[in-house]
């Protein structure tokens, strides 16, 4: 499955944790994903006075490239990159859940945020207006690296498997997903959370419910995740872990490869949806909404049909900026399940 | 466990991840082989059904060739004896709902498809299908059509019909009565029901979905004990009725009841000569006076050439008021150069009863009204031959 991914431009398995860049330096990782080649060496001079490593990358492409190599800390990226396919690598970005603890800000073009071209919605951490004076733009980037205020939540579901019999551990798991969806968003931080999910990912695994055990690993790595992306990826993550918890996973053999295979149709039918929406072609969009709606659920993935749901209605009344964020819904939850292995 | 026998299934669904998952549930959930053909548009899935003979047909109602009930219909005409499970989305619930009542076997929520259960619901129909066409095989009737047709508008012919229904079905016969109204009908009100159903449903298609399945879902059985099909109810439902749709309508209905009693308007159309050619009697309403009567006599040549024999056209004479001073029904008779199967006496006072209890036939039966109403009833039941001995 990763050279399916590979071929639709998700990121290629990192290298070890070892080789990375900001490891030896001990600094800050800024990575600016910009093609105008003035405006970059701008922005590298303006950050140049502050201590960080910066990375740059020049198209879409280096950009994917270069991310398979390294952390960053903050990324910063023109959405107008290389010619308009910006917002595409930014789907990418945005979904990636590597970077999920990665704050993205977009650079922001004034004239674009004039003329209302650019719609102002919350897929991104923040945006920068540029053109901007350096002592304010390496103020505004200083702001967004400080770690965000993490939520703090007193409630603590907690999963107690001492007593329960092997049977009754999918009904625990069950148990344990819905106090969680319940405490949303809350409970994502609570101290328990993380310990708990990760326990109940070794559990069920050692049950063969592998593909619930990898989204609850999921899961877990999310439970600390404070940006935007984080928490509405924790969301949508425990949703899937109860309803395949819910479910009984014996009932038909070979699912879970009809399961994946459904999400690289989903992963390979982007591009034609990204093409749909640039060129105005609302009805295939309304088409592909209705079918996810009508398919989502039957596979397991209740979410996907909401997605497409909303993104029939919007593509009916033609409202692009709707559209625009159902595809990032879709490519957000096409990585949930694909960033885990088949079984 | 004996081994159940193999079930072939025809799946007929043009999204491909919703066909990949069906076909997979089936192979896979369960012990015992599953045959499965995927068919992506309606018209392929007809050449597979002309083809082969499946036990059940898993039917997507929105294909690229075809959309909704039209659906259904087509499929339900082409193997009327298989069953057919609907497939539908969460939303088209109602859609789901007037394909079940037109002779739809089961319906299936998409969602809902990974369930262990959808091999067994499939099985489930494909019996319950089976018991459907023995129970039907054997309640088979061979019924008669009687319409009522005033000689002119107001006559009265709605409430003699209804009342006529209820007389009959109080005497223990099993009595369907249809109001071929083109536009709204009055049944409803006279009944005082709303009807969930109305001819209108069973219009809305190409003939062939007339069926004895669509027909029977949209018959309805009131209080007064014997079924109805009522009129359109709503202006946009308001259609005329082709010649094809009335012999196919009246065709069914009487092997589906002893009495089919049609309340017919009273004007000429290409229906109207279909239901009066396969009546075994047609009655003019005719008001007792000298507008109703030349009204009637001017149309009798028009029905007389419509009707199968001579013997098969007969009048109901209507006193509007108590007293008449106009001929006797012998000479109204001789005027019409039919039989007078009755004369009904004034209604008025009953129709206000009739407004909240049953009708007045049921609820007054000793009024002369209802007296009158009887004997009518009785000489429709004495036999075809001598129904209009008078």
């Amino acid at each position: 499955m990763r050279n399916i991914l590979a071929t639709f431009g998700r990121r290629t398995q990192k290298h070890p944790v070892a080789s990375k860049p900001q490891q030896r330096a001990g600094r800050k990782t800024v990575f600016i994903i910009e093609d105008n080649p003035d405006s970059l060496r701008a922005i590298s001079q303006a950050l140049g006075s502050e201590a960080y490593h910066i990375e740059m990358a020049d198209s879409a492409e280096s950009a994917l490239r270069k991310l398979s190599s390294f952390q960053p800390d903050l990324i910063l990226l023109d959405p107008q990159v290389p010619a308009g396919d910006g917002t595409r690598l930014a789907r990418r970005l945005l979904a990636d859940e590597d970077l999920v603890a990665v704050p993205i800000i977009a650079l922001t073009q004034s004239s674009h945020s004039l003329s209302g071209a650019l719609p102002v919605n919350d897929r991104f951490d923040g945006h920068i207006q540029m053109p901007a004076e350096a002592r304010v733009f390496s103020g505004q980037v200083k702001t967004f690296l400080e770690p965000p205020p993490q939520p703090v939540s007193n409630q603590s579901p907690r999963l107690d498997l001492s007593h329960a019999a092997t049977s009754d551990r999918r009904r625990e798991a069950a148990a344990l997903l819905n106090l969680i969806e319940a405490g949303l968003p809350d409970s994502q931080f609570a101290p328990e959370v993380q310990n708990s999910l990760q326990l109940l990912a070794d559990v069920v695994g050692g049950l063969q419910h592998g593909e619930v055990a990898d989204y609850l690993r999921q899961a877990a790595r999310l439970s600390n995740a404070a940006t935007a992306r984080a928490r509405s990826r924790f969301r949508s993550v425990i949703r899937l872990c109860r309803e395949l918890a819910d479910r009984d996973p014996d009932v038909v053999p070979g699912l879970a490869d009809l399961r994946a295979g459904y999400m690289n149709h989903r992963s390979s039918e982007m591009e034609s949806l990204e093409h749909a929406l640039k060129n105005g072609d609302f009805p295939t969009l309304q088409r592909a909404g209705h079918n996810l709606k009508g398919t989502g659920a039957a596979y397991g993935f209740s979410e996907l049909s909401d997605i497409g749901r909303a993104l029939e209605g919007a593509a009916k009344c033609k409202d692009n900026a709707t559209v625009e964020a159902m595809l990032d819904q879709i490519e957000s939850y096409v990585s949930i399940v694909l960033s885990t292995p088949v079984h | 466990m004996p081994q159940e026998p193999e079930l072939s299934v025809l799946l007929i669904e043009d999204e491909p991840d919703a066909a990949r998952l069906i076909q997979h549930v089936l192979a896979k959930g369960g012990p015992n082989p599953v045959i499965v053909e995927w068919a992506g548009d309606l018209r392929t899935g007809l050449e597979r059904l002309a083809e082969r003979d499946f036990q059940a047909v898993l039917l997507d109602l929105n294909l690229p060739d075809s959309a909704g009930f039209d659906t259904f219909a087509c499929v339900r005409h082409k193997v009327p004896n298989r069953a057919v499970i609907v497939l539908t989305g969460q939303e088209d619930d109602e859609m789901a709902l007037q394909a079940v009542r037109a002779g739809a076997d089961e319906y299936l929520v998409k969602s809902e498809i990974r369930d262990r259960f959808l091999l067994q619901r499939i099985r489930y129909a494909v019996e319950r299908n089976r018991l459907k066409g023995q129970d039907s095989g054997r309640a088979l009737k061979n019924g008669k059509v009687i319409s009522f047709l005033g000689a002119k508008g107001g006559a009265g012919t709605t409430t003699l019909v209804v009342n006529l229904a209820a007389a009959l079905a109080s005497a223990g016969k099993n009595v369907i009565a249809i109001e071929l109204m083109p536009e709204f009908g009055a049944f409803a009100t006279l009944l005082n029901y709303s009807p969930s159903r109305d001819i209108a449903t069973l219009l809305r298609g190409a003939p062939e979905t007339i069926t004895r399945d669509t027909m029977a879902c949209c018959l309805e059985e009131v209080e007064a004990g014997f079924r109805v099909l009522c009129g359109p109810q709503r202006a946009e439902d308001y259609r005329p009725v082709s010649a094809d749709q009335a012999r196919l309508l009246f065709g069914i209905a009487r092997k589906l009841a002893d009495y089919t009693l049609v309340d017919v308007p009273s004007i000429f159309a290409p229906s109207i000569a279909e239901v009066v050619g396969l009546s075994a009697l047609t009655t003019v309403v005719v008001e007792r006076n000298r507008m109703g009567l030349n009204a009637a006599v001017a149309k009798m040549p028009t029905l007389q050439a419509m009707t199968p024999h001579p013997g098969s056209l007969g009048a109901v004479l209507i006193n509007k008021v108590p007293f008449i001073e106009y001929l006797t029904p012998s000479e109204c008779g001789k005027r019409l150069s039919c039989g007078i199967l009755g004369v009904i006496p004034p209604a008025a006072d009953l129709q206000a009863a009739g407004e909240t209890e049953a009708p007045p036939v049921l609820s007054r039966p000793d009024s002369p009204f209802s007296l009158a109403i009887q004997e009518v009833s009785r000489r429709l039941t004495v036999g075809s031959g001598r129904i209009l001995a008078a």
